[in-house]
C-alpha cells in the first residue's frame, strides 16, 4: 500500500508535465486547428537555454528569460511553419513543416550543446522529504506547483485581458472574431507563442529531475498528445486529469513491469483512444454537415 | 455613406454575385431582399471582408474598403451581425459585448466610453442584462440574436450590417427584433438589412433592392415595393 | 539515374489508343531503368556503389508503398519506419532462432508487416490528418521500444548479425553456380532489382485498378465515396495492408543487405526521410519514389564531402539569385515574399565556407529540404517536370485520348422502377439536441416523376436528403423503397448499402473526386459492377482486362449522355463549374439508380448551364429514373417538377403541382413573411 501511494505520488509530478505540454497543444489547436509537431523540441530548447543561463542568473531569474525565449520560438514556428501552409490550405504542409522545424531545432541543439545528456543543477535540496511515509522530492512539488501556476496564469490571461478574450473568441469562431476587428492572424501567432512558452517552461521544470539534452522532449511531447486527446483537444482542464492518469500509469508500469516499458502505456492509450473515441473522453461528438 | 459598384464575388469557382450596384445613404435603412441563393449573404460577406470581392469597389465614407481583411474593415467602422448570429458560446454575455468594442479597446478606433455603451446595450436589450454573466452558448436563439446585434453596436459603427436577423426565430421574437431595428432607425443608425422575410424588411426599410441570381432585379422605395407583385415573383418564380 | 522514368510502365493495362509521347514515356523509362540496373555492376565494380544502389532500390520499394498511403489515399503516415523495422526484424529473428534464410525472411517480413498494416489501419478508419500522424508516430515508437525490450526474441539493443545472404542454393541440386564466385556476389543485387521492378509492376496495376480509384476517391471525398457504394473503411484497410506489405519486403531485404539489424535504425528520423522522399520525388508516380529514394540515400554521402557541398551551395546561391531576381522583377504583388527563400539560399553558401564539416548538420539540411519542398515544390520533382513538359503527363490524363462508348448509358432493370409509390417516408423525425430539423414528415414519391422539395433556409430539405441517403440516421420514422423483390427499409442503413439498393445522389457543394479525370469519376460510380479481386488486379488477368474495357466503354457512354464525352480525360478540378455539376450527375447515374436525388443542382450556374441541366434532368426522367429535386431556383422547380412538397421549420406545409404550391398562401407566407403580423407592429 505504501509502495502504491509512493508510486502515485511520483506519477503526479510527471503527469503535470504532460498536462502542461498538452495544454500548449490545446491553445494552438483551438485557435487555428493546427499544432506544433516540434513541441518536444521547444521543450528541450527551453531546458538547454535555461541550463546555459543558470550559471549567470541562478534558477529563479532564469525562468522569465526562458519564458521570453519560448514566446519568441513559438512565433517563429507559426510564421515559418504554419502560416504559409495554412494559406495554401495544406494540412500535410503544416504537419511536415513543423516536423521539419523540430528536426532543425534538435539538430542545432545537438551541435550547440552536444549529443550527450547534461545534468541540470537542482534549485532545491535533492533530499526527499517524508510526508505520511511517502518520500517526495522538493523538486516534484515545484513541478506540480509550477505547472499549475502556468496554466492558471494563462487561464487568467484568457479570461481577464482583452487579448486573452480575443484568443477565446478566435477559438470559438474565427470568422466572427474577424468581424469584431480582431486580427485573428496575430491571435494565432500569440497562441503559438504561449504554447511554446508553456513547453519551454515545462522543460526547465522537468530538467532537474531528468537529464537534459536535445532529444529529451520528443517522447514527452508524443505522450502529451495522448493526454491532450484524452482531455479533449478543443479546450478544458481535462488535460490535468489525463496527465495524472498517464503519469501514474507510467510509474506503475515502470515499477511492476520494467522501466523500459514505461513509455508504452501512454502510446497505447493514444492508439486506443483514437481508434475508439477520437473526440477524447471529455469531448463531444459533432455531427458532420454535408 | 456606403457605395457599392460593380461588385462581383463568389466561392471557389462559383461566382455568386455578378456586378452589383447599390448605395446606403447616411441615416437610412436599406433592405436587400430576395429568395434563397439569390446572393444576399454573399453580398454581406463581401462587404465585411469575410470573402474577397473579385471585382468592383466598396467605398465607406469615400474610402475604398474592398479587398481588406475583415478585421481591417471593422476598424473603418463597419459592423456586421452575421447570419446565424455567431456569438462566442464559451464567453459571457458581457465579454461578447466587450469584444464588439475590440478595435476601440486596442486603439484602432476612438475609445469613448465602452462601459457606458455596454450599459446602453443592456437598456436596449433588457433580457441580456439579466443574463450578463451567463455564457452566450446557453442563451436562447432570440437572446443570441439580440446579443449579436448588441455586440455589433459596441463598435459604434458608421454602418451596421444585419444579416437575416429573423432567421430561425419564433414569430413573437421576429417582432421583437424588428421593434429594435425600428428603434435603432429612430436613432439614425445607418443600416443595411438582409432579410428572407421580405414583407417584414420592407416594413422597416426606407429603400430596397431585390436580388435574383446574383443580380439586382429591381429597386425602389420600400413602401412602393410592398405591394409590387414582382417581389412575390422573385421569390416564387413565374412572374416574368 | 531514373529521372526519365515516367509513371506508367508498359506493363500497365494498355489503353485503347494513346497517341503521343506520354504512352511511350513509361515504356522508355522502364527500359532505361532495366538497362541501368543490369549494366551498373559491370560498369561500376566498386562494391560500395553497388551496395548504394541496393539500398536505394530497397528504400524505393518502401517509398512506392508509402506513396499508396500518402499520395493515393492522402493520409499521413509516420509509422513506416516502424513497419520497415518490423519487416527487418521479422527476417532477422527467423534466422536468429530458426536459422531460416533470406527467402523465409522475405515471406515472414511481408506476412508480419501486413498484419501490422491491418492494425495500423484501425485508427486510420477513425481519424485523419494530424491525429493519424500522431497515432502512426506512436505506433513507430512502440515498435522501437518493443524491439529494444523484448531481448529474448530480438536480442535487444545489441541487434542481430546475419551471415551473407544465400540467394540461390545450388548445392541443393549438387552443382556449382554457373556464373562463378564473382557472379554470386551480385545475386543479391539482382534479387533487389527484380523486387523493385516487381514492386513497380504491382503498384502500377493496383493504382490503375478499381482499387486505386477507390483509394483516390476516398482521399478526395470520403462522403461521396460512401454514397457511390465504395466502402471507405474497406479500401483504407487495403491501402494500408498493401503499403505495409511492401515495407515488410523492403525491411527483410534491408536486414539481409546490411546483415545487421539494430533497434535504433528504424526511428523517427527515418520515417521523416521517407516522407521527404515521397514528397520531393513526386507523389502518385513511380519515378518520384525512386528519385526520392536516391536523394535521401545519396545526400549523406554528398554532405560528407565538404568541397562538393561548397560547390553545390555556390551553385544553389547563384541559381537562387538569378531566379529570385527574375521573379522579383516579373511579379507585382507579394514580391518581398520571394526574398526569404532567396536570402536563405544565399546564406547557405558562406555557412558552408565557415564550417569544417556539414555532416553534423545533416538533419538541418534535411529539415530545410522539407520546408523547401512543402512550400516551393509541393508536387515534387516529377510533378514539376510534368507541369513543364506536358508530354510526360500520365497517359490517362492526356487530352485527346478517346474511349469508344458502348452499352446503354442508363440501364434501369425492368420491374425495379414499377412499384407505386417508389419511395415512402413516414413520420421522419430528425432531432439534433433540442432542435427538430425534421418534425415528422411524410413523403411519397411516385415512380417516373420529378418530385420537387423546396422551402426556405433551414426548413429541413438538406436534412431530408441526408436521412434518405443514410448520412443521418433518423431519430424516428421509416423510409421504404419499393423494389421488384418487395420493399426495402432504408432507414438505419449505411450510405454504401443505400447506394447499392439503387438510390444515388449529388451534393449541394460539389463533391467530385477532384484529382481524378471525368472518366475515372464515373468509373468510381461503376464500382458496383466490378467483380474481380485484388489478385486479379495485381496479376492483370484477362478477366480484369475485359472488365476494365467494358467499364470504360460504359462510363464513356454515360459521359456522352451528360454531354461530357469530349472532356473525359480532364481532371474534375479543371472542369468549369457547370460541367462539374453535370459530371456529378453522370457519376450518380453510373450507380444504375432507380431513384436519383439532386441537391441544388442549379446553384451557381449560369443561364445556358441551367438550360442544359434541365434538359438532362428531363432525359433522365424519360429514361424511367425517378428524381427528387431540391432547388432554390424557382423557375427550374416550376418548369421541371411533376409534384412539389414544401417544407418549413421541419414540417411539410404544402404539396401539389407546381402551380398549386405557388399559389398556396401558406407557402407565400413561409417565403415572404406574414404581412399581417407586420402591419400590426407597424401601427403599434
Amino acid at each position: 500500500m505504501a509502495i502504491l501511494l509512493q508510486l502515485i505520488a511520483s506519477g503526479v509530478a510527471v503527469g503535470m508535465i504532460y498536462a502542461a505540454i498538452a495544454f500548449g497543444y490545446q491553445l494552438t489547436f483551438a485557435t487555428s486547428k493546427t499544432l506544433n509537431f516540434g513541441q518536444g523540441e521547444a521543450l528541450a530548447l527551453g531546458a538547454l537555454f535555461g541550463l546555459t543561463l543558470v550559471p549567470f542568473t541562478g534558477y529563479w531569474l532564469m525562468i522569465p528569460l526562458v519564458l521570453v525565449f519560448g514566446f519568441a520560438l513559438g512565433a517563429v514556428v507559426e510564421r515559418l511553419g504554419v502560416r504559409p501552409a495554412v494559406k495554401i490550405k495544406s494540412e500535410y504542409g503544416w504537419i511536415m513543416a513543423t516536423i521539419a522545424l523540430g528536426i532543425i531545432f534538435k539538430n542545432v541543439a545537438e551541435n550547440v550543446w552536444g549529443r550527450d545528456d547534461l545534468k541540470f543543477p537542482s534549485p532545491l535540496p535533492e533530499e526527499a522529504i517524508q510526508v505520511a511515509g511517502i518520500r517526495i522530492l522538493p523538486m516534484e512539488l515545484l513541478i506540480v506547483a509550477g505547472a499549475l501556476l502556468m496554466m492558471l496564469a494563462v487561464e487568467i490571461f484568457n479570461r481577464k485581458s482583452i487579448w486573452g478574450k480575443a484568443v477565446v473568441a478566435t477559438s470559438n469562431d474565427i470568422d466572427a472574431a474577424g468581424l469584431m476587428g480582431i486580427n485573428t492572424q496575430k491571435v494565432i501567432t500569440l497562441s503559438y507563442s504561449i504554447s511554446a512558452m508553456t513547453a519551454a517552461f515545462a522543460g526547465v521544470l522537468v530538467a532537474p529531475v531528468t537529464l537534459t539534452g536535445a532529444t529529451m522532449g520528443a517522447v514527452l511531447a508524443l505522450k502529451a498528445f495522448a493526454v491532450a486527446i484524452i482531455g479533449g483537444l478543443e479546450s478544458g482542464l481535462g488535460v490535468i486529469v489525463g496527465g495524472l492518469i498517464l503519469g501514474v500509469a507510467e510509474t506503475l508500469t515502470g515499477f511492476y513491469i520494467s522501466t523500459g516499458y514505461k513509455d508504452v502505456p501512454g502510446l497505447i492509450l493514444l492508439l486506443v483512444v483514437l481508434s475508439i473515441r477520437p473526440v477524447g473522453l471529455f469531448g463531444k461528438a459533432v455531427i458532420k454537415k454535408v | 455613406m456606403l457605395e457599392v459598384s460593380g461588385l462581383s464575388a463568389g466561392y471557389g469557382q462559383i461566382e455568386v454575385l455578378h456586378g452589383l450596384d447599390f448605395a446606403v445613404p447616411k441615416g437610412q435603412v436599406v433592405a436587400l431582399i430576395g429568395s434563397n441563393g439569390a446572393g444576399k449573404t454573399t453580398t454581406m460577406r463581401a462587404l465585411s471582408g469575410m470573402i474577397r470581392p473579385r471585382a468592383g469597389s466598396i467605398r465607406l465614407n469615400g474610402r475604398e474598403i474592398g479587398g481588406l481583411e475583415s478585421y481591417d474593415v471593422a476598424r473603418f467602422g463597419l459592423a456586421h451581425s452575421p447570419e446565424g448570429r455567431r456569438v462566442f458560446p464559451t464567453l459571457s454575455v458581457e465579454d461578447n459585448l466587450t469584444l464588439g468594442a475590440f478595435p476601440r479597446l486596442t486603439g484602432s478606433r476612438p475609445k469613448g466610453d465602452v462601459a457606458a455603451d455596454r450599459d446602453r446595450a443592456f437598456e436596449l436589450f433588457p433580457r441580456l442584462k439579466e443574463r450578463r454573466t451567463q455564457l452566450a452558448g446557453t442563451l436562447s436563439g432570440g437572446e443570441q440574436q439580440m446579443l449579436a446585434m448588441g455586440r455589433a453596436l459596441m463598435l459604434r459603427p458608421e454602418i451596421l450590417l444585419l444579416d437575416e436577423p429573423s432567421m430561425g426565430l419564433a414569430p413573437k421574437l421576429v417582432e421583437e427584433v424588428f421593434r429594435i431595428i425600428r428603434q435603432l432607425k429612430t436613432e439614425q443608425v445607418t443600416m443595411l438589412l438582409v432579410e428572407q422575410f421580405a414583407m417584414a424588411a420592407l416594413g422597416v426599410a426606407d429603400h430596397a433592392y431585390v436580388l435574383e441570381n446574383g443580380r439586382i432585379r429591381f429597386q425602389g422605395p420600400a413602401q412602393q415595393l410592398r405591394n409590387d407583385p414582382a417581389v412575390r415573383a422573385a421569390y416564387l418564380g413565374g412572374g416574368h | 539515374m531514373a529521372q526519365t522514368l515516367a509513371p506508367n510502365s508498359a506493363a500497365a493495362p494498355a489503353p485503347a489508343s494513346a497517341p503521343g509521347l506520354s504512352r511511350y514515356a513509361g515504356l522508355v523509362g522502364t527500359i532505361l531503368l532495366v538497362a541501368f540496373l543490369a549494366a551498373f555492376p559491370h560498369v561500376v565494380t566498386s562494391s560500395y556503389y553497388i551496395h548504394l544502389v541496393v539500398v536505394i532500390a530497397i528504400y524505393a520499394i518502401l517509398i512506392l508503398g508509402l506513396d499508396i498511403v500518402v499520395g493515393y489515399t492522402g493520409q499521413v503516415s509516420l509509422g513506416h519506419a516502424g513497419l520497415f523495422g518490423v519487416g527487418a526484424y521479422g527476417a532477422a529473428v527467423l534466422f536468429l532462432h530458426f536459422k531460416l534464410g533470406l527467402w523465409w525472411g522475405i515471406l515472414a517480413g511481408i506476412g508480419v508487416t501486413s498484419a501490422f498494416g491491418v492494425l495500423l489501419a484501425v485508427p486510420a478508419l477513425r481519424v485523419t490528418g494530424p491525429y493519424l500522424a500522431m497515432v502512426t508516430l506512436a505506433f513507430g515508437t512502440i515498435v522501437q521500444i518493443f524491439i529494444n525490450e523484448l531481448t529474448p526474441l530480438t536480442n535487444g539493443p545489441l541487434g542481430i548479425t546475419l551471415p551473407p545472404a544465400r540467394v540461390l542454393d545450388f548445392s541443393l541440386i549438387g552443382m556449382q553456380a554457373p556464373w562463378g564466385a564473382a557472379g554470386r556476389k551480385l545475386e543479391f543485387y539482382y534479387l533487389t532489382c527484380i523486387a523493385l521492378l516487381g514492386t513497380i509492376l504491382v503498384v502500377n496495376r493496383v493504382v490503375r485498378s478499381p482499387f486505386g480509384r477507390a483509394f483516390e476517391a476516398l482521399r478526395d471525398s470520403p462522403i461521396a465515396c460512401d454514397c457511390m457504394g465504395v466502402s471507405v473503411y474497406r479500401y483504407k484497410v487495403y491501402a494500408f495492408v498493401i503499403s505495409a506489405a511492401l515495407a515488410g519486403l523492403a525491411g527483410a531485404l534491408f536486414a539481409w543487405s546490411e546483415r545487421y539489424v539494430a533497434p535504433n535504425s528504424y526511428g523517427f528520423e527515418l520515417t521523416v526521410l521517407f516522407l521527404l522522399a515521397v514528397t520531393m520525388g513526386g507523389r502518385k508516380s513511380r519515378a518520384g519514389p525512386i528519385i526520392g529514394a536516391a536523394i535521401i540515400v545519396m545526400m549523406p554521402n554528398i554532405l560528407a564531402d565538404i568541397e562538393l557541398v561548397r560547390i553545390m551551395a555556390g551553385l544553389i546561391a547563384a541559381v537562387a539569385l538569378v531566379v529570385g531576381a527574375l521573379a522579383f522583377l516579373r511579379r507585382q504583388e507579394n514580391r518581398f515574399a520571394i526574398l526569404v527563400p532567396v536570402l536563405l539560399c544565399l546564406a547557405f553558401f558562406p555557412a558552408t565556407l565557415a564550417l569544417q564539416s556539414v555532416t553534423d548538420f545533416r538533419l538541418t539540411v534535411f529539415g530545410l529540404m522539407i520546408l523547401f519542398v512543402v512550400y516551393y515544390l509541393p508536387d515534387g520533382i516529377v510533378g514539376f517536370v510534368r507541369e513543364k513538359i506536358p508530354a510526360l503527363r500520365p497517359a490517362h490524363t492526356a487530352e485527346g485520348k478517346s474511349v469508344q462508348a458502348a452499352g446503354a448509358a442508363l440501364s434501369v432493370q425492368s420491374g425495379r422502377g414499377g412499384a407505386d409509390p417508389l419511395l415512402r417516408v413516414e413520420q421522419a423525425l430528425m432531432q439534433f439536441g433540442g432542435l427538430k430539423a425534421l418534425a415528422g414528415v411524410d413523403l411519397t414519391v411516385r415512380p417516373g416523376t420529378i418530385h420537387g422539395l423546396i422551402g426556405p433556409n433551414g426548413s429541413g430539405k438538406s436534412t431530408m436528403m441526408n436521412v434518405l441517403t443514410g448520412i443521418y440516421k433518423p431519430t424516428a420514422g421509416s423510409v421504404t423503397l419499393a423494389r421488384a423483390d418487395g420493399s426495402t427499409r432504408l432507414d438505419g442503413r449505411t450510405p454504401s448499402e443505400i447506394a447499392a439498393s439503387g438510390v444515388a445522389r449529388t451534393f449541394q457543394n460539389v463533391q467530385l473526386f477532384r484529382e481524378m479525370t471525368a472518366l475515372e469519376n464515373v468509373l468510381v460510380g461503376l464500382h458496383h459492377s466490378f467483380r474481380g479481386n485484388i489478385f486479379d488486379a495485381i496479376l492483370g488477368t484477362p478477366r480484369r482486362k475485359r472488365e476494365e474495357r467494358e467499364q470504360r466503354a460504359r462510363a464513356m457512354s454515360i459521359l456522352d449522355f451528360v454531354g461530357l464525352g469530349a472532356l473525359a480525360q480532364v481532371e474534375a478540378r479543371n472542369l468549369p463549374y457547370g460541367k462539374q455539376r453535370l459530371l456529378e450527375i453522370g457519376r450518380a447515374l453510373a450507380l444504375d439508380p432507380v431513384l436519383l436525388l439532386l441537391d441544388e443542382p442549379a446553384a451557381g450556374l449560369t443561364a445556358p448551364d441551367i438550360a442544359e441541366l434541365t434538359a438532362i434532368i428531363r432525359k433522365i426522367r424519360d429514361a424511367g429514373i425517378t428524381v427528387i429535386l431540391i432547388e432554390h431556383h424557382m423557375d427550374v422547380v416550376m418548369g421541371l417538377c411533376d409534384r412539389v412538397s414544401v417544407l418549413d421549420f421541419g414540417h411539410k406545409i404544402a404539396e401539389g403541382s407546381a402551380r398549386e404550391v405557388q399559389q398556396d398562401p401558406k407557402v407565400v407566407e413561409a417565403y415572404l413573411g406574414s404581412p399581417v403580423a407586420d402591419e400590426e407592429t407597424t401601427h403599434a
